[in-house]
């Protein structure tokens, strides 16, 4: 028996993407097919499990890099932690390794300005490094998580729909 | 000997009265001294009179799509039963097989023709006994109000294997949720030889005063050439009985009212009215579905505000009877369902048309596709009756 897959719009076989237009040869005889028994049309199959997996990695990828960028706190002052910040971090690190002493006004994010210097920075530093592991442990949790229900269903562990719905379930909000 | 134009500028000038023109037997009297082969033109009768209509013959008129075997887009031979791979043929067949294949005329063979062709198509039939097989060659018009009423006249030129019969016959098909289909019209055999031979029969199509035509505008009428009937067909092809064998056809037209010598249109013409019903991206020759180039693909960008959809940036050149089936093909590969891009030409991303309409289709998913990419496929659109 022929299946056809209902996408909506239109109906698929074997690559035929056939139009639900009534003037359209292909889906009149389908239609016929269909009545006289000899053809079914099946509704559009869900993404695969590797597909919905490779779906959620890439939210909680997302998550984690706009936590990573969104910036942090230090005694509540909110500092930048975008790439461009990164980097400015960076020469101030050279900096103070040159010249301990070296102090100057910093812009810490969108209209915050503070007075930059060694004992601030050391502060910056920790926060932000601090900052960038939870970003960075929270994704490689929810990581484990998405191959832990993978390998279950390579072990026979855990049937596809099940994995479907577990994967679904996991975070991809940072906490 | 003188040819027609020398005769008519004679005419013309006096040198012939023009009673011997339009004289007591009426329009078409030519005098026996004319030369008709000279000019494609049928041999006066006995008494001089010619069919008129070949007198005020015109280019064009022909409503069969394509009777000239020009377009094979999907192939040179086919073996399936249903359209193609004639472009715009439909080639039936059940428990006995055919193999359908388009022939070239050597340079020459088409001399004595109304018009030259370059192809025609060839059925080999191998016949199966059996009540309801048969094998059959169809050419479906769009609108089956356009014929109804009137008398059709259906020439070709036929050639088989050894002396034999084929049949043809009309059907009116009033379109899904239309009125019963009408089967059978004009059955009647028509004798070929293996000499090319021109044919001309005529056939009485029924009014469809009362009948209904479905909504869904693909009512049509189908003129039918019958090669092989089993008995279930014998009163819709003058029990033309069950027979294996090489059947050859060339140059159909039909037309509303008498025959008229063909002429073959010319090629954008032929194009733009096969384009209504099959259109391809694909090169000319390009048989869809093998490798090719990446040259005439359409290409579809992605918008972020919906993901998993990369949408089209351009349509059907010709808008088409109605929407069309759509397949997709990879430029490089040739793989069906697939596109691709060409920064990475030989990866095949999974695509798969929708959107439909009788002008393009609007957007390709199932695959992932990236932002700032571009993605190019090429296409098949089948709107055939």
């Amino acid at each position: 028996m022929l299946q056809y897959i209902d996408a909506g719009d239109s109906l698929t076989l074997d690559g035929m993407c056939i139009p639900k237009d009534p003037g359209n040869r292909h889906y009149d005889e389908t239609l016929a097919a269909v009545e006289a028994g000899e053809a079914e049309i099946l509704p559009a199959p869900g993404p695969t499990l590797a597909a919905v997996a490779a779906a959620k990695l890439a939210s909680i990828q997302a998550e984690k890099c706009r936590v990573r960028d969104g910036g942090f706190f230090v005694g509540g002052v909110l500092f930048d932690s975008d790439q461009s910040a990164r980097t400015s971090y960076l020469e101030l690190v050279l900096r103070f390794q040159v010249e301990p002493g070296f102090s100057t006004r910093w812009k810490a994010s969108a209209g915050v300005w503070v007075e930059m210097n060694a004992a601030l920075f050391a502060q910056v530093q920790a926060a932000g490094t601090s900052h960038m592991q939870a970003a960075f442990t929270w994704q490689e949790a929810r990581d484990a998580e998405v191959s832990a229900i993978l390998a279950a269903v390579a072990a026979g562990t855990m049937t596809d729909a099940e994995a479907r719905t577990a994967v679904e379930a996991v975070s991809t909000q940072f906490e | 000997m003188s040819t027609l134009r020398d005769w008519l500028r004679r005419e013309l000038q006096g040198i012939i009265p023009r009673d011997a023109l339009f004289g007591p037997v009426g329009f078409g009297r030519l005098p026996t001294s004319v030369t008709a082969a000279a000019n494609k033109l049928p041999a006066p009768d006995a008494a001089g009179a010619l069919d008129p209509s070949w007198l005020v013959a015109k280019p064009g008129g022909n409503l069969a799509v394509d009777g000239n075997f020009d377009f094979w887009l999907e192939g040179i031979s086919g073996t399936l039963s249903g359209v193609g791979p004639d472009t715009m043929w439909a080639n039936g067949h059940l428990g006995s097989t055919k193999v359908v294949s388009r022939q070239t005329f050597a340079l020459g063979d088409t001399d004595g023709f109304d018009d030259s062709a370059r192809y025609y198509s060839r059925t080999v039939v191998t016949s199966v006994a059996g009540a309801g097989n048969y094998a059959c060659k169809v050419l479906r018009l769009e609108g089956v109000h356009r014929t109804a009423g009137r008398r059709l006249a259906l020439s070709f030129r036929g050639r088989v294997d050894s002396a034999r019969n084929i049949a043809v016959s009309c059907r009116q098909y009033f379109g899904t949720g239309g009125s019963a289909e009408v089967l059978g019209i004009g059955s009647q055999v028509v004798a070929l030889s293996p000499a090319w031979q021109k044919r001309v029969v005529t056939v009485d199509i029924p009014s469809a005063a009362g009948k209904t035509i479905g909504a869904g505008g693909n009512d049509f009428l189908a003129v039918y050439f019958w090669f092989d009937a089993g008995t279930s067909y014998a009163t819709e092809t003058a029990n033309l009985g069950q027979q294996s064998g090489t059947f050859d056809l060339a140059q159909v037209k039909l037309e509303i009212g008498q025959a008229t010598p063909y002429r073959a249109p010319h090629p954008a013409d032929a194009a733009a009215r096969v384009a209504r019903y099959f259109q391809t991206s694909y090169p000319a020759g390009v048989i869809p579905g093998t490798a090719a180039t990446w040259g005439g693909t359409l290409k579809f960008d992605v918008n972020t505000s919906e993901g998993g959809y990369a949408y089209a940036q351009s349509g059907f050149p010709f808008k088409m009877r109605a929407a069309p089936t759509v397949s997709l093909y990879h430029p490089q590969t040739g793989s069906l369902s697939k596109c691709g891009t060409r920064y990475t030409p030989s990866t095949e991303i999974a695509a798969t048309a929708s959107d439909i309409t009788d002008n393009g289709f609007n957007r390709i998913s199932g695959g992932s596709y990236a932002l700032s990419n571009v993605y190019q496929a090429h296409y098949v659109a089948d709107a055939r009756l």
